[in-house]
């Protein structure tokens, strides 16, 4: 089992809000090698935050993750660096993406240098080739690129540290209806070729459908198996 | 202000050669040192340029040194009071909870406190000497800095490229150090500079009451010893307006500078012109009402580019022919940045982006571009409706609806025109009453729609300009919308959207929009069953809500755009050929326009 | 985000100032006493050890420091914030006497400054291309750069002893004895001290209201307000200004802290007989009780001011009402 969490609970303050916002998610989500799973819910819900626990980014105030049978936020040294090689997170608005004082290259070798890798120069431009962008967008700044070309390179910078698991937060709500398609067929396809699984955050059902092979739904805090 | 940064970066030197010379070469520059006595009030004359005071020092001399005295207080103090806030308020910013409270507890007890009767008291208290005064004058301007930091960082926080490099396995001293102080430095030093001019001020304050430093004198020394020498009575204005000038000159020198790095850190393309408040002039009353022979709405070769820093032109729409006939319903697609907002825009001529503008838009027969804002303002009250997305803040949040809605209807029709619930109610909202009385926070983004929507049913407007209603609303709200629309029979519209079922319900005409350029122009019960250009079946393809298959477009690699000449969907088109090349024309087939090679005869 | 709200963050900052002031007192080096008795009676009162001793009880020296600290608490809290050596009385009645003058400066001075800086900014921030606005704005900027008191300074010259058409000091309290009051004379004794304090005020205040106008005329519902064909004043009136309202009202409140340390600077440049002429004779004579108690009671001030601000901050904007800032 790559991921497993049941009964996860997280309460934080909202800025301008006096009631604080509780994120609950009883129930048990399993994600398998390979695995492409959805996860659902109305806006509001707490997808986000489910997705940002998942990941290993926010941590819950109750209930469990296991990543690889460990308790995920207790990881700890060099545990934790590989842990966090191998779930990568993608989000939803690619114009925030990349640091808007670096060019697109040195985004896309940050990964490397964080985790003191050796960089390749093919490497950089056969991961943007399979996400279907041009070699020429690594000299540019995210400012120069459109919404699409962003998401894909953000795509590209998640998938080139060979991830096992990627959560995917509604990685293209914010972009036009045909863009949106030929990004999910890329998706899809890596995908499957690499074998990483998926946690793919949507509200959308027909993407989710053409998308995953198994969707859970957050309703009432609860997660119920959708298909 | 108005500052550009060429300009800027010149003053920015000048101020600098002078801050340095001042600071570590005053005797090169002073005519005569401080301990060489002449006669007392001389006015200014040949040998002292700018006069003697009453020991008979040279002002001059006095000046310059005065200069590093007040230059090294204020910098110092900048950089001190700023280095302690930026801090503070970084570290507020990102580790937020306890850190952000207490430091941020501390910020706002500084801000108010009044400045001036602290520094007073803590300098009494320490007592004169430069150290000192640096010090209490750090101590009072560091907050306003680190507010300041600490929202820019907040912001910054938020954004994902922070929480990707947190995925990536990057530590809080690398988050901090290599992406949020990077990002706040513009602001920072923006600040500092700021900071400096502040402290310039302070001390000179500090200095007149006499509570500066006796060793090294400053400007406000001389200003302190003027004043209570009675220069000000005795006429010797030489002694007190050079420092005055002096101090005033550097302070403004750096405000300027500062303000041109603050303009240089935001995005040019937000601070498009608005031109709202111009040109009020007397309107010249067009008779919309009275429909002649032209066409409700006309484009004649309508051209918009915009000329980018680079040198490059985007070409946002162009050359665009369209006709609407009365009681008209078009739905406009496209990708977005496809230029489909700046059409409806260019109708209304309001919040156009800086650009070359060409070609006509006629309504009933009166060139838009040329119209007097009188008329305009005519235009958009009696000819078209706008309404902007409602997820957005199309709503003025500090007035109730009823106001905003009733705003719409003219002076003449109100005594016989209906009340705001009623539009409400006409435009599906389920609890008109409560909602008309109430402010738009308290809404959700499918009320607001309605809202808007009532208000383009408030006008007499003939034509309705719909900006994506749709957009990010759920389900059910997208279907009360879309019947709010469908609802408007007796007007015209033209509705921009990504939705194709408020197309298919709302529209009776399409209209295919790629890169600023029509592609496919049909009736909608033609464009549904069989659109024919390639890009519009891409798009129904890939909003068609049934059975959606995700299909990988195969460039034809050879088919690489030549920018200007080709078909603008060469690049992903699946059937491109040699021909595609030259840009096809509009064709005409049927009831239909296209602009694909494929259809021609 | 803010752990205190309303009117307890306030209490709470002024119970830190207070407490602030006993240990800046109690860390000076050197006996406590010479900062109550001032240097030269510590002098005169160090020959009798006697004496000492006696002051000391006096002045409950002798007791432990949180009990000390109490009774400081409680005393401030009563007003009695010491004795002037200087002066021989109570400081809180000297600046009684002293602090209605400096609200006679600074009240009016506000109120023109926020009138000036609402019209002037919103009109400049909403013709932002215009001539005349690039004008106007050059000159608040220049007047932004001057310190309240050089231009207090440069008035008194000019208008005051150039053309001697306004008095520079000379203001002598209301209805004193042997003076019939004149509301003419208060008037023109008032005009420049007002003029330059209110000059300077606005500056400031045009800036930033303008730059917030800019900022909401880029703003969504002001794109509506215009699409509606609304004249472009009734959208300034209607929709512009109500929404740069509460930012106003708060910068009012913000820049109070520079008013006052504008206005005491050019109390002394007109002799005014305010809490500025006050403190700084208070600095000469290193009384440093008085100066300890006009600082107090000015912050005080200043506080109730943004206190007040923030109830009419929420009097304006619905969202603030509705509890959706949290302020």
């Amino acid at each position: 089992m790559l991921l497993k969490s049941r009964d996860i609970k997280k309460t934080y303050p909202v800025p301008g809000k006096t009631r604080k916002k509780v994120v609950q998610a009883l129930g048990d989500l399993e994600i398998q090698q390979g695995a492409r799973i959805g996860l659902m819910g109305v806006s509001g819900v707490g997808k986000t935050t489910l997705g940002l626990i998942l990941a290993g980014l926010v941590r819950p105030d109750s209930g469990r993750v296991l990543f690889r049978d460990k308790p995920l936020h207790r990881l700890r040294g060099p545990q934790w660096k590989t842990m966090r090689k191998s779930i990568q997170m993608v989000f939803q608005h690619p114009e925030s993406a990349f640091d808007p004082r670096w060019k697109i290259r040195k985004s896309l070798e940050e990964p490397f240098k964080i985790h003191g890798l050796p960089i390749e120069k093919s490497g950089l431009a056969s991961a943007l080739e399979e996400m279907g962008l041009p070699e020429g967008v690594l000299d540019r700044y995210p400012s120069q690129l459109s919404g699409g070309e962003l998401q894909r390179a953000a795509l590209a910078r998640a998938l080139c540290l060979k991830p096992d698991l990627v959560v995917l937060d509604e990685p293209t709500s914010m972009l036009d209806p045909l863009t949106q398609s030929r990004i999910l067929a890329v998706i899809q396809k890596s995908l499957k070729r690499r074998n990483t699984a998926c946690l793919f955050i949507t509200h959308n059902l027909h993407v989710a459908k053409a998308v995953c092979s198994q969707c859970y739904v957050l309703e009432d805090g609860r997660l119920e198996n959708l298909f | 202000m108005g500052f550009d940064q060429k300009k800027a970066r010149l003053l920015a030197l000048a101020v600098a050669i002078c801050t340095l010379l001042a600071i570590f070469a005053p005797s090169l520059i002073a005519p005569q040192g401080m301990d060489e006595l002449g006669s007392p009030y001389l006015p200014p004359g040949p040998g002292h340029v700018l006069g003697t005071n009453d020991i008979g020092q040279d002002l001059l001399s006095e000046l310059v040194f005065g200069a590093r005295a007040s230059l090294l207080v204020g910098l110092l103090s900048a950089l001190i009071a700023t280095a302690a806030g930026a801090l503070a308020g970084a570290l507020a910013g990102y580790f937020r909870g306890r850190t952000d409270a207490l430091l941020m507890g501390l910020t706002d007890m500084f801000l108010a406190i009044p400045g001036l009767p602290l520094i007073i008291i803590l300098a009494a208290f320490l007592g004169p000497g430069m150290g000192n005064i640096v010090f209490v004058i750090s101590l009072l301007s560091w907050a306003p800095t680190a507010r300041i930091i600490r929202s820019k960082v907040l912001e910054l926080r938020e954004q994902e490229f922070i929480l990707n490099a947190r995925c990536l396995g990057a530590g809080n001293l690398y988050l901090i150090f290599r992406h949020i102080l990077p990002n706040t430095g513009d602001l920072i030093l923006a600040k500092a500079i700021l900071a400096a001019a502040a402290g310039m001020m302070a001390e000179a304050g500090l200095s007149f009451l006499g509570l500066g430093d006796p060793v090294s004198k400053s400007w406000g020394g001389m200003i302190h010893d003027a004043f209570s020498c009675g220069a000000l009575t005795n006429g010797a204005y030489w002694w007190y307006l050079p420092p005055i000038f002096c101090l005033s000159l550097f302070v403004l020198a750096f405000s300027i500078i500062s303000n041109a790095f603050l303009q240089a850190n935001q995005n040019p393309s937000m601070s498009a012109g608005n031109y709202y408040g111009r040109n009020p002039s007397k309107a010249k009353e067009v008779d919309y009402s009275a429909s002649p022979a032209p066409a409700l709405l006309h484009f004649e070769n309508h051209s918009v580019s915009f000329p980018q820093r680079t040198g490059d032109v985007v070409q946002a729409v162009q050359g665009l022919d369209l006709t609407v006939q009365t009681n008209e319903k078009i739905a406009v697609l496209g990708l977005s940045g496809s230029g489909k907002s700046l059409l409806l825009l260019s109708i209304i001529g309001v919040n156009l982006p800086k650009g070359n503008y060409s070609g006509r838009v006629l309504a009933c027969g009166e060139d838009v571009r040329g119209m007097s804002q009188g008329e305009l303002c005519h235009l958009r009250r009696s000819f078209a409706a706008y309404t902007p997305q409602g997820i957005g803040n199309g709503l003025n949040p500090v007035m109730k609806i009823e106001q905003q809605i009733m705003e719409c209807i003219p002076r003449a029709n109100k005594k016989n025109g209906q009340t705001a619930a009623e539009l409400l109610a006409r435009a599906g909202l389920d609890e008109p009453e409560r909602t008309a009385g109430n402010y738009p926070h308290r809404l959700s983004g499918g009320m607001k729609e309605k809202v808007l929507a009532a208000m383009a049913l408030a006008s007499p407007a003939k034509i309705i300009l719909a900006d994506e209603p749709t957009k990010a609303l759920d389900e059910d709200s997208c279907k009360a919308v879309t019947k709010a629309f469908a609802s408007m029979k007796d007007r015209a519209m033209i509705a921009v959207t990504h939705d194709l079922n408020f197309a298919r319900a709302v529209a009776t005409r399409v209209l295919v929009l790629h890169q600023g350029r029509i592609v496919e122009d049909a009736p909608a019960s033609v464009f549904f069953k069989n659109a024919l250009h390639p890009f519009s079946l891409a798009l129904l393809q890939a909003v068609a809500m049934e059975g959606w298959k995700l299909e990988e477009v195969n460039k034809a690699p050879s088919m690489e755009a030549q920018k200007q000449e080709a078909c603008s969907f060469i690049r992903e088109c699946p059937f491109a050929w040699e021909k595609c090349r030259n840009r096809p024309p509009l064709l005409n087939r049927g009831d239909q326009k296209i602009r694909c090679w494929r259809y021609a005869a | 985000m803010r752990r205190f709200s309303g009117l307890a963050r306030y209490a709470v900052v002024l119970l830190v100032i207070v407490s602030a002031q006993f240990f800046l007192f109690r860390a000076m080096p050197g006996d406590p006493l010479i900062h109550v008795l001032g240097e030269e009676g510590y002098l005169l009162a160090s020959m009798n050890p006697e004496e000492m001793a006696r002051l000391r009880v006096e002045y409950g020296l002798d007791k432990p420091l949180p009990l000390q600290f109490a009774s400081y608490l409680w005393e401030t809290a009563h007003g009695r914030l010491g004795w002037s050596s200087t002066w021989n009385m109570p400081v809180f009645r000297i600046i009684m006497d002293r602090l209605p003058w400096t609200i006679l400066l600074m009240f009016p001075s506000i109120m023109l400054s926020v009138f000036f800086s609402a019209l002037l900014g919103t009109w400049a921030g909403w013709t932002n291309d215009s001539l005349p606005q690039k004008w106007v704005t050059g000159f608040f900027l220049l007047l932004y750069s001057f310190p309240g008191y050089c231009l207090a300074l440069l008035l008194a010259a000019a208008l005051g002893f150039g053309c001697a058409i306004f008095p520079t000091g000379g203001m002598v309290p209301l209805g004193s004895p042997g003076q019939g009051f004149s509301l003419l004379d208060a008037a023109r004794h008032m005009a420049l001290p007002v003029l330059s304090l209110a000059l300077s005020g606005t500056a400031y205040k045009f800036l930033v209201m303008k730059s917030a106008v800019m900022g909401i005329t880029d703003q969504e519902y002001v794109l509506t307000a215009v699409a509606k064909g609304l004249s472009p004043f009734r959208v300034a009136v209607f929709h512009v200004f109500p929404n740069a309202l509460p930012q106003l009202i708060h910068l009012a409140a913000m820049s109070l802290g520079h008013m006052v340390s504008g206005a005491l600077l050019i109390e002394v440049v007109f002799s005014w007989n305010g809490m500025g002429v006050l403190m700084h004779e208070a600095v000469m004579t290193r009384d440093y009780p008085l100066l300890m108690g006009s600082f107090l009671v000015l912050t005080f001030c200043v506080m109730l001011a943004n206190a007040l601000a923030d109830l009419l901050h929420k009097a304006v904007d619905p969202r603030v009402r509705d509890g959706a800032y949290g302020v």
